[in-house]
């Protein structure tokens, strides 16, 4: 989750209770194969930030320009499409809603692990990447999370601490294959079996009394 | 930690008591003073018993911790006679800026059990000309006898920087010269010198860069890979040699820093037990504006603090004192302002007084404020508003005064003293060349801030919603936003030249990507959904008065010449003096309290809405001084004003704790 915030560069813009939503989608074929997007919503802080925008720093971090958050919008979409496998990077950000995304095709999960991987070390200099974010194995797809936010929350300000009161983070997650469990108990099971949905409060999750892994199993 | 050390000695005097009994701490602050505080403690103790903030759990908690006090020992029990005054002071001595904190004893013995508990002093208790001297730290030394402590917190202000030092081998000042860390830091810089002489120069690759440059075929001549080991060694220890220079000399500043700091303390010390003093008492700027029976009061040399202020910004904290102007000159004429402060049973009222014994500036003053409010701009305070702020000066007179200030500020700067005359023909020109009076035309002094309301307003956004098969589709959903509206008026005897501004961005509008537009004799900038709390900001400029509001109200009110029925009490604030104020705390807390989500701010603003009152403020040339009246209403349960504030915080800490414990509870 600190990686999705620092990769929109928006979370620091929401001060006050300020409301976000994260949005995960995965789309796996049989063949490993798949569609990965990503969106951050702030829309509904909308008024607050193009208030916050017009300041140079809000709670001791400096409010990046239009410009600046395209230009490593940018980076990180070049970044993305450097990576073997990944084909299709697109990304876009709506200053009128607040809504920035990034989305990409992938040849097979370990491609799209390199592709997280290549942002993770980009944005975290001199840190050790996870190695797997997702996995796909013999008819199980798992997303793995070995980031702990509690103590980095801890560090935080009461007032950065404000950002993640109101905010969310949804996984949803799509199959060619059917799905016949998922390990997570918040997760939903869509009627037609080809889609699981979990969605958390970011707090929960910083708290670790609620997690993003989960593990679903597949059948053909 | 330097501001944990001054809020212990605030919290000190905040918890304070008394009139002029025994002994009157006053004749121990210097008339060199630029700020004092006095606590009454007949007063204070009176309205807050010590016993009383003795029962507060956020007392208990925080305070006695800070304090190093076990929870069963009462402030009572802490050797300081709160019943009698205590008296806090900055003074600029030695080079150093002193915070002193004079306070009376009852019991020396539990005074010296409270200070062996908040520091661990390095040093032993010294014996001196009539009181025992500590150093606590390296800027904090406390005084003592058996009826008076005193706690000076200094700061050296004199720090050189180690650049200057570094390019200008000559500037050490002669403070430095004298002391001994200087001969120190020589020897040691010597002794560095000496040994990085001995380290053999690295190769000189310059020559060949330079002659392959001007040569187009040959090439320099490749560096060994053992040559370039040898020089990046020898880089590696020129690096340690400039980072050891470095680090000495920041010790040799820490010493004379401490040095300096000690012996101002113990200047302070002597001169305050032996009452070797002018004491601020028989200053005319003090007697004339501070109140004796005041619960408490703040004093301070207006000026001298504005220009530490603008000192401080303008050449940054290490040349606080360089250029600061010295400690001979003739302060009598500048403005002495002060705050005395009045804790009744429903209101706690604040009145200040700004005094000059020169009776030019104090002129100049009486000029400045030598304005009235136009009836027109009280009109645009509405019954039932949030607040305003209403102000009328005299500009012209205000552009005197700043000649005036400007000459004074500059014939007491250290090195401009010797060139007073041509500042002044400078200043005087500048006069000449500045039109005053065509200033004073475009912007003549009366302005006014309208907080008509807070309204909520719907705003549109997109959130997602899914489908059975969760399939994302992105959905408009609306929320209510707090709305300001609000008006900022202000006259103007250029009409023509404020419609020409007024008209300009008409031109650019299109090029620049926003939308303003001229309407009916006004202009409308208008913002898209969610680009501002507000959705259209209206200009107009008539009948002198340049007007810039959210309301369409107000400007169809200009447009007609009308305006609001301002209630009496108000419009009569207005008028009849220089500077009003108000703003009605329920209504905004209750607005804002709508836009609250989480439960614990819920209750504090609930709290705030129960207990806090209006707050007024009105200030007037009176007697031949400005004088302000400020007061803080208050409602609920509370004996008075005093104890509210400390009620308030009690309770707002309560919400907390609360708060934190529920959380903890739920999440463990």
């Amino acid at each position: 989750m600190k990686l999705v915030a620092r990769l929109f560069l928006l979370s620091c813009l929401v001060s006050l209770s300020g409301c976000f939503e994260i949005v995960e989608q995965v789309f796996l074929k049989t063949d490993g194969s798949g569609d990965f997007q990503l969106v951050l919503n702030l829309s509904k802080s909308k008024t607050r930030l193009n208030s916050i925008m017009k300041m140079k720093t809000i709670n001791g971090h400096d409010v990046p320009s239009k410009e600046e958050i395209k230009s490593r919008l940018t980076d990180i979409e070049k970044t993305v499409a450097k990576t073997p496998g990944i084909s299709n990077v697109k990304t876009s950000v709506d200053f009128d809603n607040f809504i920035a995304s990034i989305s990409c095709n992938f040849k097979n999960v370990g491609r799209l692990n390199d592709a997280v991987k290549g942002i993770y070390t980009k944005e975290n200099a001199g840190k050790k990447a996870p190695d797997k974010f997702y996995d796909y194995n013999t008819g199980v797809f798992e997303r793995i999370n070995k980031y702990a936010f509690k103590e980095d929350y801890k560090k935080l300000s009461n007032a950065d601490k404000e950002i993640f009161a109101t905010a969310n983070y949804t996984a949803v997650f799509k199959f060619e294959s059917t799905v016949s469990a998922a390990s997570n108990k918040e997760t939903k099971i869509a009627p037609s079996k080809k889609a699981v949905m979990l969605k958390l409060n970011a707090l929960d999750v910083i708290h670790e009394k609620k997690s993003i892994e989960n593990k679903i199993n597949l059948t053909n | 930690m330097q501001m944990k050390k001054f809020i212990r000695c605030l919290i000190l005097a905040c918890l304070t008591g008394t009139a002029l009994h025994a002994q009157n701490q006053l004749n121990r602050v210097p008339s060199s003073a630029v700020m004092v505080v006095k606590y009454s403690g007949e007063n204070f103790s009176k309205a807050l018993p010590v016993k009383k903030l003795d029962s507060y759990g956020f007392i208990k908690d925080n305070v006695f911790k800070l304090l190093h006090i076990d929870t069963l020992t009462s402030l009572q029990n802490i050797g300081i006679n709160f019943e009698q005054d205590i008296y806090q002071y900055v003074t600029n001595e030695d080079t150093c800026i002193n915070f002193v904190t004079l306070l009376p004893l009852k019991n020396e013995a539990q005074f010296l059990k409270l200070v062996k508990a908040n520091y661990s002093a390095r040093k032993n208790t010294i014996k001196k000309n009539g009181f025992s001297f500590l150093p606590v730290s390296d800027d904090t030394y406390i005084g003592w006898n058996k009826t008076t402590a005193i706690i000076v917190n200094a700061s050296y202000q004199n720090r050189r920087n180690y650049w200057d030092n570094y390019y200008n081998s000559n500037s050490a000042d002669s403070t430095i010269a004298v002391l001994d860390s200087t001969v120190a830091y020589d020897t040691a810089v010597a002794v560095i010198d000496s040994l990085a002489a001995i380290i053999p120069q690295a190769v000189d690759t310059t020559v060949a860069e330079s002659d392959s440059a001007s040569m187009e075929i040959e090439l320099a001549p490749m560096q060994s890979e053992e040559e370039k080991l040898k020089e990046e060694e020898q880089e590696r220890i020129r690096d340690s040699i400039s980072n050891m220079k470095w680090e000495l000399w920041q010790q040799q500043q820490e010493m004379i820093a401490r040095k300096q700091q000690e012996a101002a303390a113990e200047s302070i010390m002597s001169n305050a037990f032996a009452q070797k003093i002018r004491s601020i008492k028989d200053n005319e700027g003090y007697k004339k504006v501070i109140d004796p029976a005041a619960h408490a009061s703040i004093w301070i040399n207006t000026e001298t603090l504005m220009e530490q202020y603008w000192s401080y910004f303008s050449r940054g904290a290490y040349n606080l004192l360089r250029n600061y102007r010295p400690s001979d000159t003739d302060t009598s004429g500048d403005f002495n302002s002060a705050v005395n402060m009045y804790f009744e049973k429903d209101k706690l009222r604040m009145e200040s007084k700004s005094y000059s014994a020169n009776s030019k500036m104090a002129s100049l003053a009486a000029g400045v404020m030598n304005s009235r409010q136009s009836n027109s701009l009280a009109g645009y305070v509405n019954p039932d508003n949030i607040g305003y702020f209403s102000m009328s000066i005299n500009s012209e007179a205000m552009a005197q005064y700043y000649y005036m200030y400007l000459k004074k500020y500059m014939a007491s700067t250290l090195h401009m003293r010797e060139y007073t005359e041509i500042v002044d023909v400078y200043i005087d020109l500048l006069e000449i060349i500045i039109d005053e009076k065509a200033i004073a035309d475009l912007l003549p002094g009366n302005y006014i801030f309208v907080m008509h309301d807070m309204k909520p307003q719907i705003m549109n956004y997109t959130d997602y919603e899914y489908d059975d098969e969760f399939n994302r589709k992105e959905v408009k959903k609306t929320k209510k936003e707090l709305s300001p509206s609000f008006t900022f008026a202000l006259e103007t005897r250029k009409e023509d030249f404020m419609k020409k501004v007024a008209s300009l961005p008409l031109k650019y509008a299109e090029k620049d990507g926003y939308n303003y537009k001229e309407k009916d004799g006004y202009y409308e900038l208008a913002f898209k959904e969610g680009e501002m709390p507000f959705s259209s900001l209206y200009f107009i400029v008539k009948d002198g008065k340049v007007v810039i509001t959210t309301s369409k109200e107000v400007i169809d009110m200009t447009k007609n010449n009308t305006g609001f029925a301002t209630d009496e009490k108000s419009k009569n604030s207005i008028l009849s003096n220089n500077y009003s104020l108000s703003i009605n705390s329920k209504k905004l807390v209750d607005k804002i309290a709508t836009q609250v989500s989480t439960d614990v701010n819920k209750q504090i603003t609930d709290y705030l809405s129960k207990n806090l009152g209006d707050l007024n403020m009105e200030s007037r040339l009176k007697d031949g001084m400005i004088q302000s009246t400020t007061t803080l209403n208050i409602s609920g349960n509370h004996s008075n004003s005093l104890e509210f504030f400390f009620n308030m915080m009690d309770a707002i800490n309560r919400i907390m704790e609360q708060d934190r414990y529920e959380k903890e509870k739920k999440l463990y």
